[in-house]
């Protein structure tokens, strides 16, 4: 059994559980390429959090000329606003994911015609 | 209950106030300076609707990315996956709807890059987002437990933990990769609404759109008379919630195995004005008197729970029920009809450690109900995606 990763000296109401082994799942014939398309997911997320947050000030310094650090975590979009930022996002996903799904068939070498030049050839 | 009369009571907007801060300054044992950072930095996003906003724009922002990452891949890629899945049966001249079970179906499917693909897509982003989640939550610990240790006082409604009871084995997996499972961190409920709110429930769980439908459409006794209402395996108190706002004269229990699940949900109803009692007890011993309840009503719980769990389980709703009393079990339980639902349902099981999938899909449900007193109805797949399949009515 597992126990919490978290230490500390109050009551938590955490028992200890039956760890899973999610983490060692293998889809692709390369744990690195496996690695990568997480890694790649969780750099998207850290690019959307930039632009989001450049949204939000965007928005702050048109409506007030200022910002603070505080207004910015606050700052609950309007109805049209999310609209706006969800189709930006759901773009944007797209963009970085659409080639997961538009993969190519074709073997790099084994389907290419290789011609050799020391071959000549009949006239 | 009316929307007006709902959200009487935010948690972090009472925090805020200075009686509130002082209050839980000397609650915690903490110093004032330190008592006020907390209030700051728990109030600062206040809340959508009856959601209580997550603690940073920067959790929030990778969160919305997570739940795009969840719609494209099921829109688009899923879809890719789908149309290979028949180029390869079409190939081998196989009816996408054949009878086979699920290793052959594994092994027919497993081999092809895009199908493989949308596993990795799956699993990727379960990892990150509940990473991320626990990583904000452990990080930020001793401010958000103080939040539950206020709240677990607070009402409208009641709390009961019980931390010294027996967990069956099956209950302490950690079901669809959630670090923990229901029982085994601290912030297991906080993961699963905003886990949840990011994948299966988008755009249907942070107002508790889908509970609110499930509640509307949960099917009551014949003689109209609903006083009693329990939610088991309440999870996070949506369902148990949404049933006391439709039957707001009724008294509603939610029960949960996990103690951290129904702290968040008593202060998730308490946030919402809502009077719903929670404890932390089995699904399979109630301690309800026989004949109790009007109504008894789950979701997406039984695929969670083991074949001899849901048995049991059954046989306790049946004591539980007054005659004419009504169960109403909601759950993913369409059996799956082709070659790469069976995949799919395949990976669900294995890898995103839904542990009980296969359980739940050979465990005779209705005939379970018949055997515990309750007559069944609505056999047949759902009306609709918030429909149980199976109605059982106490004789």
């Amino acid at each position: 059994m597992a126990k919490s990763p978290l230490k500390t000296s109050r009551e938590t109401y955490a028992a200890d559980f039956v760890k899973a082994d999610y983490d060692r799942a293998v889809f692709t014939n390369n744990p690195y390429v496996d690695s990568v398309i997480t890694s790649l997911m969780a750099l998207s997320a850290n690019v959307w959090l930039i632009q989001r947050r450049m949204m939000i000030v965007e928005v702050l310094l048109e409506k007030n000329g200022a910002v603070t650090r505080d207004m910015i975590e606050q700052y609950q979009p309007t109805r049209e606003e999310a609209a706006a930022w969800r189709k930006q996002r759901d773009n944007f996903v797209a963009e970085i994911n659409d080639p997961f799904k538009e993969i190519g068939d074709l073997p790099y070498a084994a389907s290419i015609d290789v011609p050799d030049p020391s071959v000549k050839k009949a006239r | 209950m009316t929307d007006s009369r709902l959200l009487t009571m935010k948690r972090r907007d009472v925090f805020l106030t200075a009686a509130a801060a002082a209050a839980s300054a000397t609650a915690l044992n903490m110093q004032s300076a330190e008592a006020k950072e907390v209030v700051r930095t728990l109030a600062v996003r206040g809340h959508d609707g009856v959601y209580a906003r997550l603690p940073t724009l920067a959790l929030e922002s990778k969160g919305d990315f997570y739940a795009g990452q969840y719609v494209w891949r099921a829109a688009h890629l899923e879809h890719a996956a789908e149309e290979r899945a028949l180029e390869i049966l079409k190939a081998k001249g196989i009816d996408p709807k054949s009878d086979m079970s699920w290793a052959e179906a594994v092994a027919l499917l497993e081999s092809d890059p895009l199908i493989a693909m949308t596993c990795r897509a799956r699993s990727s982003q379960q990892k990150l987002k509940y990473q991320l989640l626990q990583k904000a939550y452990h990080e930020r610990a001793d401010e958000f437990l103080s939040e539950m240790e206020r709240a677990d006082k607070m009402g409208p409604g009641s709390l009961e933990l019980n931390p010294k009871m027996f967990l069956p084995e099956y209950t302490t997996h950690e079901i669809h990769s959630m670090p923990g499972g229901y029982v085994g961190d601290a912030f297991a409920g906080h993961m699963y609404h905003s886990g949840t709110d990011w994948g299966a429930y988008v755009d249907y769980n942070s107002q508790d759109g889908a509970h609110m439908a499930m509640a509307t459409a949960a099917q009551i006794p014949k003689d109209g008379k609903v006083r009693r209402i329990l939610d088991i395996g309440t999870s996070i108190g949506q369902l148990a919630t949404s049933m006391k706002r439709r039957f707001p004269d009724a008294e509603v229990w939610g029960i949960d195995v996990g103690g951290p699940m129904v702290r968040y949900a008593h202060m998730k109803a308490a946030d919402m004005g809502v009077a719903v009692n929670f404890a932390q007890r089995l699904a399979e011993d109630t301690k309800f008197p026989a004949n109790h309840f009007d109504m008894v009503v789950s979701n997406l719980f039984f695929h969670e729970v083991s074949e001899q769990g849901a048995k049991n389980i059954i046989k306790e709703v049946g004591r539980i029920l007054r005659p004419g009393g009504v169960f109403s079990p909601t759950d993913t339980n369409t059996p799956p009809q082709t070659v790469k639902a069976k995949y799919t349902l395949w990976y669900n099981y294995r890898w995103n450690h839904e542990d009980w999938y296969a359980d739940w899909h050979s465990v005779d449900f209705a005939g379970e109900m018949r055997a515990s007193g309750l007559k069944t109805t609505n056999l047949q797949n759902g009306r609709d995606r918030y429909s149980p399949q199976v109605i059982g009515v106490k004789a």
